[in-house]
């Protein structure tokens, strides 16, 4: 048998380079390129001189003002940690005990899978357009306000007073990501084998909350710590919704790191500002980076599913 | 044969690859312009629409045997303009709203425009150059080691707009006798002439709250404005009482933070000398405050306003115009010359509606002009400082086309057709011909005569302001003529609404805090590594 040459092995696999080319051109230059620009801009400052090397001072700034109560950066911090905190002790179980009840076809399962997916079907900004004119000063909940005589029937500000702002935010991110978690648990649930089941019925699985507890949250696990895992490596990128609700005018108490970062880019429209964003970027990096990989061997401790060597 | 399909998909794909950019990228020329260069014009398109620049393109684009231009509209303003034409962009021409451009003046990214001040358009016996308006502030700002890189565009006043037959109506206005509602005719106004822009306002702060309360009293919100949307138009009518309140001087101590050895005062009673070394105190200086508390007065003031009006995020563009154009809506919107543009085709359907109402045009719409002090010249302030600049080029006959076709752009008949067909408004002098004066809709009128009352009023915008400022064009600090606090806030009325709860005492202890010598002292080197202030 005649040996491939190069060419023809180039010639074998032209499929598979031309799949992969043009998504590969991309992340070379929208990611690497991108992020090595960013970690060299950290360590420089710019002026009408052109750029200089700044040592850390960048990253001393971005520190202090991050860490100083008062700033909109330090709201940002610690609204950012309280939407995941949220995310995590209230939602997430909220997600599975949803998914759990439409897995096992509840009453109207199908109406609330549909009215869940909407705002995936639609796009993000006709959502966020219809979800602020549903709770302005004009729209139906003001006008079930009246009707009901809730806050003497006046308009609930929920997006722009203080008392209710972050809330409103953190209700609608969830309201979004519902549809995500309702469409990769179920399906993770629907993956278990029928026989698990049956075999944990006759060894004493007899109500619906020793089934999920004790067949369904070890086996749809590394679902699980998928969620956790992206959900934390995201703490400081996820902006909400804010951008589509304020554009650039969020108050200070609903901000958050990812609003954050867009915002500083949209208002501060000048190069001199942006080693102090990329040096902020590299701490925030630096921070969760190792926090994340932290997390999943942790997590994958508890893996069940995976026999482990013994 | 799977092979054979693998193949045909792998050279189909690698097609695609190659051809998608190109697709992207390419031009859509057209037969009438077959063979010819393409010259591409990048404008901000806002509210007064593209018609306009499609027809000067299309008109000059039959004198040219070798050369047309194509308009592209978009809504970059100068950081993205100058990201684009660090990283080589496409367009040979840019109009833009503002004019933050100064980092790229010496940079070989733009061509000199001394060639078009110095031309003539056809028939014209003024160059462009001396038909800019308030040429030297201009010049100043646009013009680096002699060489000129911008040239003007256009300027929109924006302030309390109002339906002057609704307020004569209503018995809103004052008469020769100072009288509101009364029945002396109307006070003629600062240029003392009748039947013009400026009949029947008020001449002084307290007709001004007397005009309010009257139309509060009626059961009528007074003012409208996007507060949560865009409170940046509500700071036009706020710098425009701070500028009246401080008089031209005073402004100009204020933003360009030089009392040229003065004494001011601040806020707190202390008095200073304001050098850019200081420039900081500018922005407590008293006056500023006087600000705040007009704004928490009128604007601000919940009995003349809605919450919806001070920060329902729903309330956009097209909401606020149908409730301001609405029988009964609110006296005054706060909104600028592209308004009634913008809104034609609302006017137009709800005429269709209501056969009482007015039809697009018919409206006499005009600017409230706040009498903040009843000495000086009236300010009003614009929401564009509209430039005009010209990207490098290699191809000498290229550029000289491009010159010529700026040449018959700001020719007077065309930016007359312009300001008649859209109501926009060129920073320039320019002389209107009766077809284009009786052709324009009131409200285009009276803003048109506002603009060319130079005896009393001066329209001024943040973006020229602080474009000639080295302080702002080459820091950090931007086009905004001040920050107030903790970085969140660019815009005053937020600022004091949702940020110190309404309290102008607070307020004025907030941009203290936020805009401290060492903040200024950043700002201040930035401009000073461009050479300025050393």
């Amino acid at each position: 048998m005649r040996k491939k040459g190069r060419i023809g092995k180039v010639k074998d696999n032209l499929f598979v380079y031309s799949l992969i080319g043009y998504p590969l051109i991309l992340f070379c230059i929208f990611y690497i390129g991108i992020n090595f620009n960013s970690i060299i801009l950290a360590f420089q400052s710019i002026d009408g001189a052109g750029k200089h090397f700044a040592g850390f001072k960048n990253f001393q700034l971005f520190w202090q003002e991050m860490t100083s109560s008062g700033n909109l950066l330090f709201y940002s911090l610690i609204n950012s940690l309280k939407m995941y905190a949220i995310n995590l002790v209230i939602c997430m179980p909220l997600y599975i005990c949803f998914s759990y009840l439409l897995f096992k076809k509840c009453l109207f399962n199908r109406v609330i899978s549909f009215l869940v997916m909407i705002p995936s079907i639609m796009s993000g900004l006709v959502i966020s357009l219809v979800f602020v004119n549903f709770i302005g000063s004009n729209g139906p909940l003001t006008e079930l306000c009246r009707i009901f005589g809730i806050n003497e029937g006046k308009w609930i500000n929920l997006l722009h007073s203080e008392e209710y702002a972050f809330g409103t935010t953190l209700f609608y991110s969830i309201w979004l990501s519902f549809s995500t978690s309702l469409l990769v648990y179920p399906t993770a649930m629907r993956g278990i084998s029928p026989e698990v089941f049956e075999s944990a019925k006759i060894d004493g699985v007899s109500n619906m909350f020793q089934e999920l507890r004790y067949i369904i949250l070890p086996l749809i696990y590394p679902t699980l710590t998928t969620f956790l895992v992206t959900g934390f490596a995201a703490i400081f990128s996820n902006g909400g919704p804010l951008l589509e609700f304020y554009y650039t005018d969020a108050p200070s108490y609903v901000s958050n790191m990812g609003y954050y970062f867009t915002r500083s880019v949209l208002v501060d429209a000048t190069e001199f500002s942006y080693p102090k964003y990329a040096a902020g970027g590299l701490i925030l990096t630096v921070l969760i980076g190792p926090l994340t990989l932290l997390l999943k061997r942790f997590l994958e401790k508890f893996d069940y599913t995976v026999e482990k060597k013994v | 044969m799977k092979k054979k399909v693998l193949k045909a998909i792998s050279l189909l794909m690698a097609v695609a690859l190659l051809c998608l950019p190109m697709v992207g990228c390419g031009g859509g020329e057209d037969a009438a312009n077959a063979g010819k260069e393409e010259i591409v014009v990048s404008y901000y398109t806002g509210e007064f629409g593209d018609e306009w620049i499609k027809n000067l393109a299309e008109q000059w684009n039959v004198t040219s045997d070798k050369y047309y231009v194509s308009a592209k509209g978009n809504l970059n303003l100068s950081g993205v303009v100058i990201a684009d034409i660090k990283s080589g962009t496409k367009n040979d021409i840019i109009i833009t709203e503002d004019c933050n451009f100064g980092t790229i003046f010496d940079s070989n990214y733009l061509e000199s425009l001394n060639e078009l001040l110095a031309a003539t358009a056809d028939g014209e016996s003024v160059t462009i150059g001396d038909k800019i308006m308030n040429k030297d502030t201009w010049m100043e700002m646009a013009t680096k080691d002699g060489v000129t890189y911008m040239v003007p565009y256009n300027i929109s006043p924006t302030g309390l707009i109002f339906d002057y037959d609704r307020f004569a109506e209503n018995g809103w206005l004052f008469d020769k006798d100072g009288k509101l509602g009364g029945s002396n005719g109307v006070h003629p106004g600062k240029d003392g002439v009748e039947g013009t822009y400026d009949d029947g306002q008020p001449q002084n702060m307290d007709q001004f709250k007397a005009m309010c309360e009257k139309i509060r009293n009626s059961g009528t919100e007074v003012f409208l404005y996007m507060g949560a949307k865009h409170p940046e138009y509500v700071s036009n009518v706020a710098y425009a009482y701070l500028a009246q309140y401080l008089g031209e001087e005073g402004f100009r101590t204020f933003y360009q933070h030089d009392s040229k050895g003065a004494e001011v005062e601040l806020y707190d009673g202390r008095k200073t000398v304001i050098t850019v070394e200081n420039g900081y105190e500018s922005m407590t200086m008293k006056g500023v405050d006087k600000m705040g508390q007009f704004l928490s007065e009128y604007l601000g003031n919940r009995n003349y306003v809605s919450e919806a009006t001070l920060s329902d995020v729903a309330l956009t563009v097209d909401a606020s115009h149908t409730q301001f154009l609405t029988a009964g809506g609110p006296a005054f919107i706060v909104e600028g010359n592209w308004f009634e543009n913008g809104s034609r085709q609302l006017i137009e359907s709800m005429k269709n509606y209501d056969p009482d109402a007015k039809a697009y045009g018919e409206a006499d719409y005009r600017y409230m002009l706040v009498p903040a002090s009843a000495e000086g010249k009236s300010v009003i302030h614009s929401q564009t400082g509209g430039s005009i600049l010209v990207v490098k080029q290699e191809n000498e006959e290229k550029r000289a086309a491009i010159m010529d076709f700026l040449s018959f752009m700001l020719s007077d008949s065309n930016m007359g057709q312009v300001v008649q067909q859209t109501g926009m408004l060129w920073n320039y002098n320019y002389k209107l011909s009766e077809a284009h004066l009786s052709g324009m809709t009131k409200f285009t009128r009276n803003a048109y005569d506002l603009l060319q009352d130079t005896d009393n009023v001066i329209v001024r915008s943040a973006f020229i302001d602080t474009a000639s400022v080295p302080v702002y064009a080459y820091s950090a600090l931007g086009t905004s003529y001040m920050t107030y606090n903790m970085s969140t806030q660019q815009e005053p009325l937020p600022a004091l609404i949702s940020g110190a709860g309404g309290d102008v005492q607070k307020f004025m202890q907030e941009i203290a805090a936020y805009n401290t010598a060492d903040r200024w002292a950043t700002w201040l080197n930035q401009a000073k590594s461009y050479g300025y202030y050393s």
